[in-house]
């Protein structure tokens, strides 16, 4: 079928709009689902955060003698940024325990609450936890001793649309 | 010639090209500022948390393998650390055995589930022939062969020895 130049334009000028309404509607959905998308990545925050600390607080299997006498400076240490645990975005705590399971040394920083929160039902919440506690060797008295590090960490860091 | 009509249609063509730029570029601007104003991104809190850790199946099996070389055991009635005691032979299976598991288990809890032990260990010579004798017992733990494939090991020289470690792959897979 041959089309005349009027035909040829009518068809050029529909299909022109329905391409336009098509690339419209794409457009909307695509930019519509990245800013209504809830980009929860404050799990895998809480896990970063508890392996950069357990990185910089154990070496060779060692406690830091610093964190061992009560003179650690995690954000030296660890390079974190304070004002990021001021605002309560991360928040971490960190037990020394004895190989009998006495404590020995806390560290926290961020949320004073922490594990009052952790111990909540967070998995609904607005932020998630890690906690783990490992064997770890401390230095005592010029001995070397067994002793268990618990970190626990915590990320309110959503990550979406707020 | 153009026609009337087609004059319209290329009219309408290039203002809704126009208006569709328009457009395009205004969500851009509204994104890029979006992702600078949001928290997480913005520029105050930058290197929040600037170096992301790769899950290391490696570096977790070099932890516990310092740990086990670090501990002090005690062997005929002085206390020595694993290391010095496999530098110079004294270090017994038993005690080998006793320590490596205490640290693997409590370094891969999972494992534990598991029929066959998904990590394993020994002590080789620097040709990789394993340490031990078959009346002592050998120098290794554990449910994998560090030396065969689909195996991610990590090792530490001692002397004319070294400590291996290693996890298998898929269980590396599941933990990390």
């Amino acid at each position: 079928m041959i089309l005349n130049d009027k035909q040829g334009e009518k068809m050029f000028s529909f299909f022109w709009i329905v391409l336009l309404i098509l690339v419209g509607i794409v457009f909307a959905i695509g930019i519509g689902s990245v800013y209504s998308t809830d980009f929860d990545v404050s799990g895998k925050e809480a896990n970063i955060l508890y392996s950069r600390l357990y990185d910089c607080v154990v070496n060779e299997g060692f406690v830091d003698s610093n964190f061992v006498q009560g003179n650690f400076d995690f954000f030296e240490k660890c390079d974190l940024k304070e004002s990021v645990f001021e605002k309560g975005i991360f928040s971490f705590k960190v037990y020394l325990y004895d190989y009998e399971q006495e404590e020995m040394k806390v560290f926290s920083e961020g949320k004073n609450d922490i594990e009052q929160l952790c111990a909540s039902n967070w998995e609904k919440e607005s932020f998630s936890c890690f906690d783990k506690k490992k064997i770890v060797l401390y230095e005592d008295e010029g001995e070397n001793k067994k002793g268990y590090l618990r970190i626990l960490t915590m990320s309110q860091n959503s990550g979406g649309s707020e | 010639m153009k026609t009337k009509r087609g004059a319209i249609n290329e009219a309408f063509f290039v203002v809704s090209t126009f208006i569709l730029l328009i457009i395009l570029t205004v969500v851009f601007f509204l994104g890029i500022s979006w992702i600078k104003t949001s928290d997480y991104f913005s520029g105050d809190n930058e290197n929040e948390i600037n170096v992301i850790r790769t899950v290391s199946c490696e570096g977790d099996i070099q932890d516990v393998l310092f740990k086990i070389l670090n501990t002090e055991v005690v062997i005929d009635g002085s206390s020595k650390k694993v290391k010095d005691a496999i530098e110079d032979s004294t270090l017994t299976v038993d005690l080998f055995r006793e320590e490596s598991s205490e640290y693997f288990l409590d370094a891969f809890p999972d494992s534990k589930s598991e029929s066959i032990k998904s990590w394993g260990v020994g002590i080789y010579n620097l040709n990789n022939v394993l340490q031990g004798e078959s009346a002592f017992g050998w120098f290794k733990n554990g449910g994998v062969v560090c030396d065969k494939e689909g195996i991610i090991s990590s090792e530490i020289l001692i002397g004319e020895k070294k400590i291996v470690g290693c996890l298998t792959k898929v269980f590396c897979e599941r933990i990390k």
